[in-house]
């Protein structure tokens, strides 16, 4: 390692380094951070990134699309520029050197490397500033690299761990205690922005007025922690200032000492800030290689058993270099065998630092620091870090302890003290030297960093290896401790504030201080150990130093002459009272000079130690005579009073200086006391700490012991538990041990076995029993060999039974320790066998005397176990297993066979009507039913059990019934109407062929309420209402449409009458339904027959009655109006009666006017005289009458006036039908009488006929008609329309 | 028996009756109360045609006309004119549509006096 103090003084380099390290998942991250960095922050950024060794890495390729900042892989030595970014190559690690960066192979085999370590511990070496990044990654690579950035000034950023796609390096990070910084990505860039910017601001004021303020800093925090920086290299304390002024962003010295009195933690931080130190295992392995080469062994050599080695690693921090003294400590003295305790001391002011020493937990990284072997030795891996072996934990002893302020630790070995004098300033690290002088034994070593030296102590240290920096103390004489009064003169630096004065004033000051010296006395400056902290310019001809050690005692080294005065005007200056002695003739080189002293106390405020100021006043040339005169003037007694006080005061002078020395041996005794009870202040702690684990160990016992008083409280409810077991049980139990002596036994023993609670532990063999059981003993030994259990049932001499069982005592740990004999009384269980056998034999005398047979078949029926009854089936003793081809008919077989799976498959009852092979020879019928017998534990199948009835007879008699219904049903089917057999309500449950022939239902489809699909949509809640009347009246009657097949109604009259069971219940309905549409069809025909009656007969009446009305007003008197209204109703009688019969033999012209002539001329119808002539034409029902009336009237006309009237007269009827040319038929009737003779003209036929023809005829039948009567000639016709008739 | 009175004179009055004495026998008596008739007509056709033409009062009709069936299309065009009328005919009362259950009915064969009333009843409710 270079020495970081070395480039602290150099002008720092333009450009400032932005490090940044990843790992595991770091190259999004990387690619987020610079996409969110400001290109322009003049910043050189260097990533250095775990990368595969044998690989090309794309990295720069991937970061130059996210930044708008030229990005390389660093390759050759480039020149470091702002706003630039560096990537490192695969298989190299990167170094700064200077102002360029340099990659280099990896000095560590594979697996060791951390190339981010590395480059931060350059840049903090080579720049002692700088950005340090830590994102994503696994492992703990960076972790000592960001505490060399934060020691040598740098700033320490890490990305939030939640965030990291692998939090451990971040973590990791951060339990150094070095991060500045912890936030997002985003966070991350925006804080390098700021950083970046203040610096900057920082860099431009470091100029020389910055001092006061940093005086104003050390001041502020010396009042806050109490520890003075006064006097640390003010390079060194600016630097940390500026480097948090960096980080809470302050831009001037002035700015952050307000801030730093502002905010009380900001002095903590700052303090903790200066404490810092990179420490790690080994720093600087050569110098560790010649400490153990040339001390460690000289250590052993020197040490005593008593005393054991001593050690003090001073500014020990996380503890790093104790415990790699201590390693090389132990590793002698397991080369040597040796025994000597080992004491190592460590002390540091930084308490977080020396909590984290105390753990002596460290990252992984830190293999990289040592071998394998040590690592092996002194360490337990503990997954993410090691831990220190207690071995080595035990040997360091950690003490919060400044080495400034307090005593130190003495009678040492070695004082290790390394990167700690840098920092001081000269004449602190010599008084530093001076203590660990103080404290090592003589020829103990002082062991320094690289860059410090003991050199100037040539008196003190004789270098033992100078670039290890290793020294010996040289053996010293009684020595005083070296006072640390350097602190107090720089707590208060005289006149501060004058001092930082413009130039002018500070001139004038000077030159007054000048003058002032030069006129007033010579003076020293002294302090309460009356060590001299300052001496005027002039003062040096007062001291004389005698011989021996180099004093600054003034006391002592002030011209002997003096020494008496000063001596007890010093002792009264701390008294604070001011002295002014009598002047004192003082030798010095030539002359003789009156010298008196003003001894002055410093005033100055309490916390500092007292001080004195000693003027010199020369009083001018003493009179050498007046020394001598003294001689000759004084009287004899004067002279030899003189004498005698000459003498005394020599005496007092030897006396005093006596005092002094013991004063001092008393002082150094003080010192060393102080520094045993700082020491023991440690060991206190030490203690304080093993007192804590005791406290905890402690607890732990607590409870321990508070979980045995449970189990105990648990035993001893066992142990009641069993008592009262034994007690009350009522099987006897007898515990003996492998020599059969009894153990432990329950009260029903005592009464088997003589014994009572005296007689445990003795033989059981000694007593004896009531058992009729002789190989008691021969048994326990039996099972006590074996270790089997042994079951016996024995008889006790009073005829109770008893199982004695007798088993192996197994301990819990499941150790034979005896048997245990249980006695339990089966009397009750044997009563029960018997009786069981009873009822055995009883059962086997029912099943004789039944009919029944009764079997047992194994659980899957393949085996007949047994089957007895003696009766209509063969017997089977002993197990069968062709019991169904025995048994069983073969077509019977399957049916039975299915009938067994399905009993198996459910486990249910096997029920069964089937044919057998009776014992006779014949084939009979049985009723066989069967049981399962269930496993009650686990339910399946034990047995079955089953008997089987012969019911050979009843199946005879059910087939004679069978046959006589099937003869009854044949009935039913071959009947006309449907049959069908239904429940209470109309359920059917039967149907006849004909219902499924007619309705097209399959029986099947009938049942139920089936049947009613098949009726009339419109009749079934008839139906439904019929039936439900049907229950009261006994009787169903109803009629109602059913559909056939192709859904075509006839009504159909259903009647349904119950049967009835013994109870009187309704059984079934049995009905039948009758086709009756035929005969409702005839009913309904008549009903419009009897209507048409009807409004026949009412028309008839209605024509009478106009015909009676007409003849009477033709007719003048009654006898003329009986006449002719007798032969008009008698036209209309015949006309009825033709229509009656029209039916079979419809009306025809010819039949009407034939009938009619015949009636009206009676029998005179000459052929001669009447001609009929036409064809069958059938006229309408409708108009029958009219028409017949019509001929009525001509044929009643003819015959009293026309043709029959007189003897030649002639009639002639004809009718043919013609087309009309219109389209339509018509029929003609001619009605031509001549041949008349003598009538005269008043004998003209009635109105009544007349107007029959002409206008009732065209009225109701549509008929054109002609009447014409002459003389001799009567003509009419009648052309009826084509509807009005129709050809025969 | 309702006194004659003249609710009838000189109203049209359509006589549908395919018989003829019966219908001269309706003309006669309705005649009688001073009633101009129109017809008697003996057919369904016929019937339309003068109920087409209009001006008629009132209408008796034959339900059951020899010539066409039923009188039922001409007693639906009578009844869609507001044209009151009565049923003569031979049937039973329950021989006459449903619909038409409301129309008066005069058995055949007729006393006049009912006829008369029974129509001058009619027309008077119009």
């Amino acid at each position: 390692m270079s020495d970081p103090q070395i480039n602290i003084s150099k002008p720092l380099p333009p450009t400032p380094v932005c490090g940044i390290g990843a790992s595991a998942g770091g190259v999004a991250a990387l690619q987020a951070l610079f996409r969110g960095l400001q290109p322009d922050l003049g910043l050189a950024y260097v990533v250095i990134l775990h990368l595969a060794p044998d690989q090309p890495s794309a990295l720069s390729d991937i970061l130059r699309a996210c930044t708008g900042m030229p990005v390389s892989q660093v390759a050759d030595a480039p020149t470091l520029h702002p706003n630039c970014v560096y990537v490192i190559p695969p298989d190299r690690e990167l170094l700064i050197e200077g102002d360029s960066i340099t990659a280099r192979e990896f000095a560590e085999p594979r697996g060791r490397r951390a190339p981010i370590d590395m480059f931060f511990r350059s840049v903090a070496a080579a720049r002692g500033d700088g950005i340090a990044v830590i994102l994503t990654g696994a492992g703990a690579d960076g972790a000592s690299g960001v505490k060399a950035i934060k020691e040598g000034g740098g700033i320490v950023m890490v990305q939030e761990p939640a965030e990291a796609a692998f939090p451990m390096m971040p973590q990791n990070a951060i339990a150094t205690g070095a991060v500045d910084f912890i936030g997002s990505i985003h966070g991350i860039a925006e804080r390098i922005a700021e950083v970046a910017q203040s610096k900057e601001a920082v860099r431009s004021l470091e100029t020389d007025d910055t001092a006061n303020d940093l005086r104003r800093i050390i001041g502020f925090l010396r009042t806050r922690t109490g520890h003075d920086f006064s006097s640390y290299k003010r390079a060194t304390v600016l630097r940390r200032v500026m480097r948090r002024m960096q980080v809470t962003r302050c831009n001037d010295l002035a700015a952050y000492a307000d801030m730093l009195r502002r905010v009380p933690e900001e002095a903590k931080e700052l303090f903790s800030d200066l404490l810092i130190s990179v420490t790690m295992f080994f720093r600087d392995a050569g110098a560790f290689q010649l400490l153990e080469t040339r001390a460690i062994s000289a250590i052993f050599d020197q040490a005593n058993e008593d005393e054991g080695i001593r050690a003090w690693v001073v500014g020990c921090a996380t503890g790093e270099e104790a415990y790699s003294i201590a390693m090389l400590l132990l590793e002698e003295a397991g080369r040597r065998r040796s025994a000597v305790p080992i004491q190592i001391f460590a002390s540091d002011l930084d308490e977080e630092a020396l909590a984290t020493a105390r753990d002596g937990r460290y990252p992984r990284d830190i293999e990289i620091d040592m071998s394998e072997e040590r690592l092996r030795r002194f360490f337990v891996d503990e997954g993410t870090h090691y831990r220190v072996r207690k071995e080595i934990r035990d040997l360091v002893l950690f003490a919060s302890h400044s080495v400034l302020k307090d005593p130190p630790f003495t009678r040492l070995n070695l004082v290790s003290c390394r990167n700690l004098l840098i920092y001081l300033e000269r004449s602190l690290q010599q008084q530093l030297c001076s203590i660990f002088h103080y404290a090592l034994r003589p020829d103990g070593y002082l062991f320094l960093g690289s860059a410090e030296t003991a050199e100037s102590m040539t008196d003190r240290f004789l270098p033992v290896d100078r670039e290890a920096r290793l020294y010996q103390a040289k053996p010293r004489a009684s020595q005083p401790l070296p006072m640390m009064s350097q602190v107090d003169r720089l707590v208060a630096p005289p006149r501060p504030a004058e001092a930082s004065r413009a130039d002018g004033a500070a001139r004038f000051s000077a030159a007054h201080e000048a003058a002032l010296e030069k006129f007033s006395p010579p003076s020293v400056l002294v302090d309460e150990g009356n060590a001299i902290l300052n001496m005027s310019a002039s003062a040096g001809r007062f001291i004389l130093h005698g011989g021996g050690p180099i004093s600054s005692n003034l006391a002592a080294i002030v011209r002997p002459e003096l020494r008496l005065d000063l001596g007890l005007a010093l002792g009264r200056a701390f008294s604070r009272l001011p002295t002014l002695t009598h002047p004192v003739p003082v030798r010095f080189d030539a002359e003789l000079r009156r010298i008196a002293l003003n001894v002055q106390p410093v005033v100055t405020d309490d916390r500092t130690a007292p001080r004195a100021i000693v003027f010199f006043l020369d009083s001018g040339p003493a009179r050498p005579e007046e020394e001598i005169a003294a001689d000759d003037t004084r009287p004899d007694e004067i002279r030899r009073l003189q004498g005698e006080l000459k003498a005394a005061q020599e005496a007092l002078v030897v006396s005093r200086h006596e005092h002094e020395v013991s004063v001092q041996d008393l002082r150094a005794a003080n010192e060393e006391l102080q520094s045993i009870n700082e020491e023991y202040r440690s060991t206190a702690e030490e203690l304080e700490t093993s007192k804590e684990e005791l406290q905890s160990i402690n607890e732990e016992l607590h409870t321990v012991n508070a979980e045995l008083k449970h189990k105990l409280e648990g035993i001893s409810v066992a142990h009641g538990d069993l008592r009262n077991i034994t007690a009350t049980t009522e099987i006897g139990t007898l515990f003996l041990d492998t020599e059969l002596r009894i153990r432990l036994f329950t009260p029903p023993v005592a009464e088997l076995v003589n014994i009572t609670e005296k007689d445990v532990g003795r033989l059981i063999t000694d007593f004896t029993h009531r058992l009729e059981y002789g190989a008691i003993e021969a048994d326990a030994q039996r099972v006590l060999r074996n270790l089997s259990p042994l079951d016996r049932e024995v008889r006790g001499r009073d005829g109770r039974w008893y199982v004695v069982r007798i088993r192996p005592y197994r301990t819990l740990e499941d150790r034979i320790n005896g048997v245990v004999l249980s006695f339990v009384d089966v009397t009750a269980r044997h009563k029960a066998e018997t009786k069981l056998a009873e009822s055995q034999r009883q059962l086997h005398a029912l099943i004789d005397a039944s009919f029944q047979v009764v079997y047992r078949m194994d659980p899957d029926w393949k085996q007949m176990r047994e089957l007895i009854g003696g009766g209509f089936l063969a017997d089977t003793r002993s197990p069968s297993d062709n019991w169904l081809t025995h048994y069983i008919p073969p077509d019977e077989q399957p049916e039975v066979q299915r009938a067994i799976d399905r009993a198996i498959a459910t486990k249910s009852v096997f029920d069964l009507e089937h044919r057998v092979n009776r014992s006779d020879g014949g084939v009979g019928w049985t009723h066989s039913r069967a049981v399962p017998l269930l496993d009650p534990e686990t339910g399946e199948i034990l047995e079955w059990f089953g008997s089987a009835a012969d019911i050979t007879a009843r199946h005879e008699a059910e087939k004679a019934l069978g046959d006589s219904e099937r003869r009854y049903r044949v009935l039913i089917e071959g009947v006309a109407q449907l049959v069908f057999i239904a429940e209470d309500g109309g359920r059917w449950s039967w149907s006849s062929s004909q219902w499924h022939a007619y309705s097209g239902q399959t029986e099947r489809e009938s049942r139920g309420l089936g049947w009613m699909r098949a009726v009339h949509p419109d009749d079934r809640e008839l139906v439904m209402a019929a039936w439900k009347e049907a229950g009261e009246k006994g009787l169903l009657e109803v009629e109602y449409r059913i559909g056939n097949a192709q859904q075509n109604y006839r009504w159909f009259r259903t009647r349904a009458t119950p049967s009835h069971d013994l109870q009187g219940r309704v059984r079934e309905w049995l009905g039948t339904s009758t086709d009756v549409d035929d005969l409702r069809q005839l009913q309904e025909n008549q009903s419009v027959m009897v209507s048409e009656l009807q409004h026949r007969t009412r028309n008839l009446i209605a024509v009478v009655r106009s015909i009676s009305d007409q003849t009477i007003g033709s007719t003048p008197d009654v006898a003329g109006f009986r006449a002719k209204f007798n032969l008009r109703l008698a036209a209309l009688a015949r006309v009825q009666g033709l229509l009656s019969r029209s039916d079979e033999e419809p009306i025809t012209i010819g039949t009407l006017v034939r009938s009619e002539l015949a009636a009206v001329l009676g029998t005179a119808m000459d052929p001669g005289r009447v001609t009929l002539r036409g064809p069958e034409i059938v006229l309408r029902n409708r108009d029958v009458q009219t028409f017949a009336l019509a001929i009525h009237e001509l044929a009643t006309n003819a015959q009293k006036y026309g043709a029959f009237a007189s003897p030649t007269g002639r009639l002639s009827v004809t009718w043919q039908t013609h087309n009309d040319g219109s389209g339509g038929d018509r029929v003609c009737l001619d009605w031509v009488e001549d041949g008349i003779v003598g009538r005269s003209a008043s004998e003209t036929p009635g109105g009544y006929g007349r107007e029959l023809i002409e206008r009732a005829l065209p009225y109701s039948l549509g008929a054109r008609t002609s009447y014409v009567i002459g003389r001799e000639q009567v003509r009419c016709s009648i052309e009826l329309p084509r509807e009005r008739f129709s050809k025969a | 028996m309702t006194r004659p009175d003249d609710r009838l004179r000189a109203r049209r009055v359509l006589i549908v009756e395919d018989e003829y004495y019966i219908a001269q026998d309706l003309r006669i008596a309705l005649e009688s109360e001073g009633a101009e008739i129109l017809g008697p007509v003996a057919s369904v056709d016929e019937a339309l045609a003068f109920i087409e033409e209009g001006g008629l009062d009132a209408a008796v009709l034959d339900v059951n006309l020899e010539s066409d069936g039923s009188a039922y299309p001409v007693a639906e065009a009578l009844r869609a004119r507001g044209i009151p009328f009565v049923f003569a005919t031979g049937y039973d009362l329950k021989s006459i549509r449903a619909d038409f259950d409301a129309v008066p009915h005069i058995a055949k064969p007729f006393e006049h006096a009912r006829l008369i009333g029974t129509l001058s009843d009619q027309i008077g409710a119009r």
